[in-house]
């Protein structure tokens, strides 16, 4: 039994209990009418906060369903927000264009044969009349040596003609004396007459004989010029198409030997524009573009020349328009692709809106055919009657009428705007 | 001051009917050491469960210091049995698997005292009834002895004005039979609780100042001791 | 008798017990681990097919020219749309809301050196709006630009890797077939879609697009969105009529071209889904019936031991209300304790079942608070009858029993 160790302790109770402290049944205890009281209050205190969550809970689900409901969209949430602002208007066109020298001339070949000498390279400078290739002269000169005899044999029988002419002349000539003497018959003499006129053809014959040798002489001689191929401008040669050795046709159509390009410090860039674009493009414009190789510099240059014919790819029309750039140094190389923007117009004034604003019209309002700008406030629209100068497709400038900077201005219905005034 | 008249309790219904209470009337005053005696079925349990307000008499009065409890609200007779009167079973019913500590603090959960508080006035209520030190033990751990002094503990925690004892020494060996009843009796005398007890033991009996005999649902005699 | 007291008397009466406990809240763990499961597998499942269609739009239908003879569109020898139709869409389909054309082209975007053969589609804002695309940086197409046929585009973020790298994209401008393009911003990314990469993908306008790289009015498809999901039908009916008076298709003659409704895939694999789901449903459902009835027996059985209990209780004190609250609590505490455990077993679960039919894996956000509510509800619900069985014992009589 595990009773011993609580027969060692006393078994007295002499210590009160520590609560009301008193010793005894003395201390003070709620008589029971009060106590009665007491919870008489606290059960209608109970049933009072009962009562009370109970109609909390109905003013709860209200305030659940409050913040829940579907709140009307705000004013100011119905509708995409524009600025105005006084930047200014730089109007811009954009195409992309290949880079190329103002003039490069190709140089061909008028004659075949094999090339025997190619004196310059790649980016060599070339004057005016300086040999860039020679064909092998051989076959040519020969042809020449050939012509040249041609024409001293023609030359001989031309002295031959004359000779013969004078000869016949003489003839004649006797014998019209003779005949006058009537020492001859009227038949001899009809003979020599018709004999000196066949002299004369004669003469003209070899007399043409002799032009046609001249001719083919120097048709010969100029075909031997050909074969020294020679730069008709100073640049530099930016295109060698051939290499001694190789033989060359020329037979329908001149082989394009070398491009010589006159200046490359003066560059030019041929801009697609878009046939939207090109009515505001004119020469004088300035244009700035940019090229893969220099990312981050921006060239600056004019437009020149604004071509009349059209470049149609896929029925996509397209015009060229030339701008002419300085290139003192080099940085640009023909071919380069050049992302172009030419300016082609400045807003007078600074203060400009976005395009959109301008367009729209606030449900509910009715539509104003005198341009303008709606703004908000509170709930109310308000109208700016402005006359639009240029714009860039995005932004259009303020000709005319006075909004100030940095009003917002309507630009179109938020698609919560939408759904508002769908319904 | 407790007082019961002409109460009368039947248990059953018509043919069955068993009268426990024949019109008892019976008054205790602040302070008394009452011992309930008499033979098994005499009605003296269920004079204790009356006053405890555990049992509703058939037909009666029972006043608490005056007041008519069939009057009261269901929890206001909670209140009553929660601070007026404490409780001492001879089975001792403490909760099964549940520390000695927390058995003691279950009228004070129900009193609305905190958890602070609580724990002080249950660790020294077992302090007062001689089991300090032995807050955490299981009533499985303790012998019966020390089961009732927890259950005296619990009865006493909450400062009740009456003591309603039902046989507390009837399932322990004379021995500590003994020892509970000092503890009783020094809870009536020292603190001047009010003790109801029911017992068929005369020497348990002796401990009282005031002998109230029940025989057949009246009482047959009402005597002190003193 | 607070709150916390009562939980706490609640609990070390379910410690003193725990095996049994345990083992009561099993068909709640069941049935809200199948309730959780259920969330997922629909859940996950509903992203997987919304992810493959509703990246298409909502209530979208997409015209294109062509047969459907078989699986796939014939387009072959099929006159192709033009900006007309479109028109006459938006004049004449009422149940249309927003139209947009769609035309595109695979060409090559360069910047700098770096360059990237995409696909150059050309559309209105329309389009943005329909299938719900939304820019992470810079801003959406707008009227303004179409109208303008603006240079202009917005890239895919695979587009926008491949020439920017790391680098901003938006205010630069980049080269499409010898145009210059201004990037004004960049998509959401979407990931890939049947195995294609959504987002390698330029847009531009549709003016710009036919004007200055196609040159003509046609058309590759027409996209729609019809005003409301109820009037999806309608609208598809009403742009077959226009589309085939535009055509000249003669009554009894198939149409050259097709409406799609990219809800009639979906409806196919929700079906699916759906059937999943009322079965797990009913399994759920017998599971928590089953798992309250266990608590409500557990609870009517614990009443019962412990009447010594109660009537102690009753006698230090307690009211009925007390030991009402005290066993409810009991009761849902059981059921929260099995539903939570249900709630993990379900997570876990479904995460792994998940992964093993490859759909993405959604946590059921919603079935959390449900699992909580169901198993609060079942608690309540299965526990009221022990609980007022306790609160109505009689106080010696409780004492009494044995």
């Amino acid at each position: 039994m595990a009773e011993t160790r609580s027969l060692e302790k006393p078994l007295t109770v002499t210590t009160a209990l520590p609560v009301n402290g008193s010793n005894g049944n003395s201390h003070e205890r709620e008589p029971l009418s009060d106590m009665i009281a007491h919870e008489e209050m606290r059960q209608k205190r109970t049933r009072k906060i009962r009562w009370l969550l109970l109609a909390l809970v109905p003013l709860l689900l209200l305030g659940v369903w409050f913040l829940l409901r579907p709140k009307p969209v705000p004013m100011p949430l119905r509708f995409r927000m524009g600025t105005v602002t006084d930047a200014g208007i730089v109007r811009e066109v954009k195409a992309t264009g290949d880079v190329e020298a103002v003039t490069t001339v190709q140089v061909g070949a008028e004659v075949s044969g094999r090339i025997a000498q190619v004196p310059v390279d790649f980016n060599s400078p070339v004057e005016v009349g300086q040999t860039l290739a020679k064909i092998d002269p051989t076959l040519y000169q020969a042809q020449l040596d050939q012509a040249e005899a041609e024409v001293i044999s023609s030359q001989r029988g031309l002295d031959q003609a004359i000779a013969n002419r004078d000869h016949m002349a003489r003839d004649l000539d006797r014998a019209k004396q003779l005949y006058s003497k009537n020492l001859l018959a009227a038949s001899e003499l009809d003979t020599d007459t018709s004999n000196l006129r066949v002299a004369n053809e004669t003469v003209a014959v070899a007399q043409a004989a002799v032009k046609s040798a001249l001719g083919a002489r120097n048709v010969a001689r100029t075909n031997l010029a050909h074969c020294t191929i020679r730069s008709q401008i100073k640049g530099i040669v930016v295109t060698r198409n051939i290499d001694s050795g190789q033989t060359i046709a020329s037979v329908f159509q001149t082989p394009v030997l070398f491009a010589v390009a006159a200046d490359l410090k003066k560059m030019q860039v041929v801009a697609a524009v878009d046939e939207a674009d090109i009515g505001e493009v004119v020469e004088g414009q300035r244009a700035t573009f940019t090229v893969n190789a220099y990312p981050n510099r921006k060239f600056e240059g004019t437009v020149t020349q604004v071509r009349n014919s059209p470049t149609i790819v896929e029925d996509v029309v397209t015009y060229g328009a030339v701008i002419t750039v300085a290139n003192s140094d080099l940085a640009l190389k023909p071919g380069m692709t050049a992302t172009v923007s030419i300016v082609t117009g400045f807003s007078k004034r600074p203060i400009k809106v976005p395009n959109a604003a301008l367009h729209f019209t606030p449900p509910g309002e009715a539509f104003d055919s005198v341009p303008g700008v709606w703004t908000l406030t509170g709930q109310q629209f308000r109208r700016y009657h402005l006359t639009p100068g240029i714009t860039d497709g995005e932004w259009t400038e303020v000709a005319q009428g006075s909004i100030p900077d940095g009003t917002s201005v309507l630009l179109e219905l938020t698609p919560e705007g939408k759904n508002v005034y769908a319904k | 001051m407790l007082e019961l008249r002409n109460i009368t309790k039947i248990y059953g219904q018509q043919a069955s009917a068993v009268r426990a209470l024949d019109r008892i009337t019976l008054g205790v005053n602040d302070g008394e050491f009452v011992a309930i005696t008499g033979p098994s079925g005499s009605g003296k349990s269920t004079t204790l469960s009356i006053f405890g307000i555990l049992e509703t008499p058939t037909a009666g009065e029972y006043l608490i210091e005056g007041i008519p409890v069939q009057n009261l609200a269901k929890q206001v007779l909670a209140l009553l049995r929660n601070n007026r009167f404490g409780f001492v079973f001879q089975t001792f019913n403490l909760l099964p698997r549940t520390s000695a500590l927390e058995n003691v603090m279950l009228p004070l959960i129900y009193a609305g005292v905190g958890t602070r508080e609580r724990t002080a006035r249950a660790k020294a209520a077992l302090d007062s009834v001689g089991l300090p030190g032995r807050y955490d033990a299981h009533p499985n751990q303790l012998s019966g002895g020390q089961q009732q002094r927890v259950a005296i503990a619990r009865a006493i925690v909450n400062n009740p004005s009456v003591i309603l004892a039902d046989e507390p020494t009837g399932n322990l060996d004379s021995k500590m039979g003994k020892e509970i009843m000092q503890l009783i009796q020094n809870l009536n005398r020292d603190r001047g609780i009010t003790v109801l007890m029911v017992t068929h033991d005369a020497s348990c009996a002796a401990y009282a100042t005031r002998e109230v005999s029940f025989l057949d649902g009246k009482i047959e005699r009402d005597r002190s001791n003193a | 008798m607070t709150i916390s007291s009562t939980v706490r008397l609640a609990e070390s009466a379910l410690l003193r017990n725990k095996m049994r406990s345990l083992l009561t809240t099993l068909g709640m763990v069941i049935g809200v681990g199948a309730v959780v499961i259920m969330q997922a597998m629909g859940q996950g499942a509903t992203a997987y097919i919304s992810d493959q269609i509703s990246g298409l739009g909502a209530n979208m239908l997409i015209a294109v020219p062509g047969t459907t003879r078989m699986m796939g569109a014939q387009s072959a020898g099929v006159p192709l749309l033009v900006e007309a139709d479109l028109e006459a869409l938006r004049r004449r389909a009422h149940s249309v809301r927003d139209i947009a054309p769609l035309i595109n082209r695979p060409l090559r975007t360069m910047y700098g050196t770096n360059y990237h053969n995409t696909v150059i589609n050309g559309t209105t804002p329309d389009f943005f709006r329909i299938r719900k695309f939304v820019v992470t940086e810079g801003r959406d197409m707008s009227d303004e630009d179409e109208r303008t046929g603006a240079l202009v585009c917005i890239l895919g973020p695979t587009v926008q890797t491949a020439l920017f790298g790391s680098d901003h994209a938006v205010g630069k401008e980049i080269r499409i077939h010898n145009l210059p393009m201004r990037v004004i911003g960049i998509l959401e990314p979407r990931g890939s879609m049947l195995g294609m990469d959504a987002d390698d993908i330029v847009y531009v306008p549709y003016n710009t697009f036919a004007r200055r790289i196609s040159g003509n009015d046609r058309l590759g498809a027409i996209m729609f969105s019809a005003l409301s999901q109820d009037e999806i039908d309608d609208a598809k009916e009403q742009a077959t009529q226009v589309l085939r008076q535009r055509r000249h298709i003669l009554p009894g003659e198939d149409d050259d071209f097709v409406v799609r409704d990219p809800r009639e895939m979906a409806s196919v694999l929700e079906s699916v889904t759906g059937a999943l789901t009322i079965l797990l449903s009913g399994i759920a459902a017998i599971s928590l019936l089953v798992g309250g009835i266990g608590i409500m027996n557990i609870m009517l059985v614990s009443v019962t031991e412990r009447t010594r209990e109660i009537g102690l209780r009753l006698a230090v004190g307690a009211t009925s209300s007390d030991i009402l609250t005290q066993f409810l609590v009991e009761a849902t505490i059981l059921a929260l304790l099995g539903g939570m455990i249900g709630l993990l077993i379900g997570l876990g679960a479904s995460s792994i079942v998940a992964k093993a039919i490859s759909i993405p894996f959604v946590v059921p956000i919603a079935a959390i608070p449900i699992a909580f509510g169901v198993s609060v509800l079942i608690g309540i619900v299965f526990g009221v009858a022990p609980a007022r069985k306790a609160s109505q014992l009689i106080p010696l009589e409780a004492l009494r029993f044995e």
